[in-house]
């Protein structure tokens, strides 16, 4: 017997079921936090007995330049109760998803690896991150076992460590070996000769530079490194990127400022450096390993990169400048507060982020250096005891409440004076004036 | 009511019992009308909570936020300030820049856009052999993504060092003094970005000025060639006249184009050189996601919207004016 609707009935299913189906749609993409089902002991507890699940997120290049992946599954072995899922996560620029999730209390992540000071400095101003506290730092991970420039980046505000350090970088300059024996710019040792001030530089750049062929020197200045480039600079020649000591505020107004932008200018108007990297972020590493260009100023671990095409006789590192300091960051590695399993994640960080493994390949393989001093036993080329060496005594990249408009008028400023639109001195006017404007207090 | 009754009981008695029928059925037709009405609600009715949860919220939340100072990072909450929002705007360097290089890229763009694409449409309603391959030719950048566009376009077609174009102007052509960083200078930056758009919307113009064209009826040709109008004349008195249906689609969707542009700049120069590719939907993301600013990208947004909406009235008037 069948059992017929009538139209009123049929319409009441159909107005529920419509219903139902919008709610459903309407019903967050990312599943809350609940679906890990965790289980965890705190990581100083034995290895035996964590269990869960544990979602981790880089990004995408850190999945190619890492073993994230060999990692988490050398953390599954090690821990049978334990899940190890891995995900792509947003890079800069794709749209802040886990502000926003997290915000919201919820997470499909719980440790994500990738981001710079400023990156992350968003999800500390929000107090949206897991904090780093004292019981973490011991036995092997004391702090005085970490390279200080590294570690020190992921601290915040009232001495608050947020987040440590996957890989650090330190600026740098790649060079052309065989270029630069051909122009005497090698010593007795065939080790290139750091030179001394931009003076200097300028002259390396022009015996360097063959008209039609090649430049003397490429100097990233993309949105991504254009800030970097220009504390870098300042710390080269005076020792700390910002106004005056004490203070914290950036330096738009030292001679030695002027002098920067001065070089940058002269260098482009002389032929010497293209301008690729106001574009395309890419054009610089690029046109060197195209052998577009016979050196390259940017992260230092461009250099092993460029060894892989170019040759490894032919390529190898060198200091900016003979003096001064240098630049050193890191990419963080951080847990979101709403994750249920910060322990087990805390364990992971211990285990395998430190671990020699991974910081190890993804130094011989791409450059990237260990964040803990153990792990450069075994890290043969002798530039890394050089670069070492450099980010010991580097500055750090202090983080803004308006860090990222600072960027921006610092991008918009710095290309006009780089392309000869307006003076280095109209420049540094300008950013004093887009400076006085912004909140430019330390996160 | 009344008469419901009396209908009904004549129709006992009466040989022709039209008339109750017919009050009965009006009654089973209201009835059923009224069922279908609701079915319909019924059916709308998804599509309905889709559009309050998805748009209606949405833009009455942003229009709250815009007159509100926000920053989503580190304000608890939004802090009313009434015009105050849009004030700031309106004087802020980088969004009357964009402006600017909105109004730029709309005036270069929207007139070649129209001219080029019914050139094309012309072109196509041909009939010539092979016609067919040209059309589909013609309309595929339209179905090429704008993201991947970008890409091809930044990395492999205007790159300086390593681009097809200098490679063609350079090495094939002889003119190695037209090689150019295209997307780097201030000054061929925008014009790029012009040409590439153009490139990728005149297929879908050229469609709807096609499909124009062959709604015009043969006979009004017919007419005018036994009038002895030339092709020319026929272009003018029997051609445009009748694609203006054409023209008021083509124009909106052309305003909203030139005036929404932003893929293009984000992906192939991120706003620069210099802001001088900076568009006034970059601005409102990068207020929105880089700036955390909800306030002042809710106030541009909708500075945006008004825009839109003043240069689709225009449109709109125009194109009337013409058919009256």
């Amino acid at each position: 017997m069948t059992t017929q609707l009538t139209r009123r009935e049929f319409l009441r299913l159909a107005s529920i079921a419509a219903g139902a189906a919008t709610l459903a749609a309407c019903a967050p993409a990312i599943q809350p936090t609940a679906a890990p089902a965790a289980t965890t002991a705190p990581a100083a507890a034995g290895a035996a007995e964590l269990k869960g699940t544990l979602r981790v997120s880089a990004q995408s290049w850190i999945i190619k330049k890492w073993p994230v992946e060999d990692v988490a599954k050398k953390f599954e072995a090690a821990h049978p109760g334990v899940t190890v899922e891995v995900s792509p996560a947003p890079s800069k620029g794709e749209g802040e998803t886990y502000l926003v999730q997290w915000s919201q209390g919820r997470t499909n992540v719980d440790v994500a690896l990738g981001g710079s000071k400023s990156d992350v400095a968003a999800y500390v101003g929000k107090d949206l991150l897991v904090e780093f506290g004292p019981g973490f730092f011991t036995g092997d991970f004391a702090r005085d076992k970490f390279i200080n420039a590294f570690l020190s980046d992921g601290v915040y505000a009232g001495n608050k460590q947020f987040a440590v350090p996957l890989l650090g970088e330190v600026m740098y300059t790649t060079v052309r070996k065989d270029w630069y024996k051909e122009a005497g710019l090698l010593d007795a040792n065939g080790k290139p000769i750091p030179p001394k001030d931009w003076n200097e530089w300028k002259e390396y750049a022009k015996k360097l530079t063959v008209p039609d062929k090649r430049n003397g020197l490429d100097i990233s200045w993309g949105t991504n490194f254009m800030w970097q480039q220009y504390i870098t600079g300042l710390a080269l020649t005076k020792g700390s990127p910002f106004e005056k000591e004490g203070s914290t505020a950036p330096d738009f107004s030292s001679p030695e400022a002027e002098a920067l932008l001065q070089f940058w200018q002269d260098i482009v108007k002389d032929g010497y450096t293209p301008t690729g990297t106001f574009t395309d972020q890419n054009a610089g590493r690029n046109d060197f390993k195209a052998g577009l260009v016979a050196s390259l100023v940017t992260a230092h671990s461009r250099w092993p990169e460029a060894a892989q095409v170019v040759g490894e006789d032919k390529v190898t590192a060198m200091p900016i400048l003979s003096q001064g300091r240098t630049l050193a960051y890191s990419h963080l590695v951080y847990i979101p507060k709403v994750s249920p399993v910060s322990d087990l994640a805390k364990a992971f960080i211990k285990e395998q982020i430190f671990s020699g493994y991974g910081q190890q390949w993804s130094a011989n393989n791409f450059g990237k250096l260990p964040t803990l001093a153990r792990n450069y036993t075994g890290l043969t080329a002798p530039e890394y005891q050089d670069i070492l060496k450099a980010a010991a005594g580097a500055i750090h990249e202090p983080g803004y409440r308006d860090q990222a408009q600072l960027n921006k008028a610092l991008q918009v400023e710095l290309e006009k004076c780089i392309n000869g639109s307006q003076t280095p001195k109209e420049t540094l006017a300008n950013l004093r004036k887009t400076a006085s404007k912004l909140d430019l207090s330390l996160v | 009511m009344i008469s419901i009754v009396s209908s009904a009981t004549e129709t006992s008695m009466s040989i022709k019992p039209a008339r109750p029928h017919k009050a009965i059925r009006k009654k089973r037709l209201s009835r059923q009308r009224r069922m279908e009405e609701l079915s319909a609600y019924a059916f709308l009715l998804p599509a309905l909570l889709l559009i309050l949860a998805f748009m209606i919220y949405p833009m009455g939340d942003s229009f709250y936020l815009s007159f509100t100072k926000y920053n989503f990072v580190y304000d608890k909450a939004p802090h009313f300030v009434g015009l105050q929002t849009y004030l700031a705007v309106l004087q802020d360097g980088p969004f009357l820049t964009a402006l600017k290089n909105t109004a730029y890229f709309a005036a270069v763009f929207f007139p070649f856009l129209i001219i080029l694409s019914l050139g094309v449409a012309l072109l196509l309603n041909l009939p010539l052999r092979g016609i067919t391959f040209v059309r589909t030719s013609v309309f595929l950048p339209v179905i090429v993504s704008l993201a991947l566009t970008g890409v091809i376009f930044q990395g492999m077609i205007l790159s300086g060092r390593f681009g097809l174009l200098n490679h063609i102007l350079g090495n094939v052509l002889g003119l190695k003094s037209w090689t150019h960083n295209w997307l780097g200078d201030t000054r061929t930056a925008m014009p790029a970005i012009i040409a590439i758009s153009l490139w990728k919307y005149i297929g879908f113009e050229a469609l709807i000025f096609l499909a124009g064209l062959q709604a015009i009826p043969e006979t009004l040709y017919d007419a005018a060639k036994i009038d002895g109008a030339d092709s020319w004349q026929q272009l003018i008195h029997v051609t445009l006249p009748n694609l203006r249906e054409s023209f008021a689609l083509v124009g909106i969707w052309g305003i909203i184009q030139s005036v929404k542009v932003f893929e293009q700049p984000f992906i192939m120069t991120q706003g620069g050189p210099a802001n001088s590719t900076l568009t006034l939907y970059y601005y409102t993301w990068i207020n929105a996601f880089d700036f955390f600013k909800m306030g002042a990208a809710s106030a541009s947004a909708y500075l945006i919207a008004f825009l839109i909406m003043i240069f689709s009235l225009l449109n709109m008037y125009l194109t009337r004016s013409e058919r009256v």
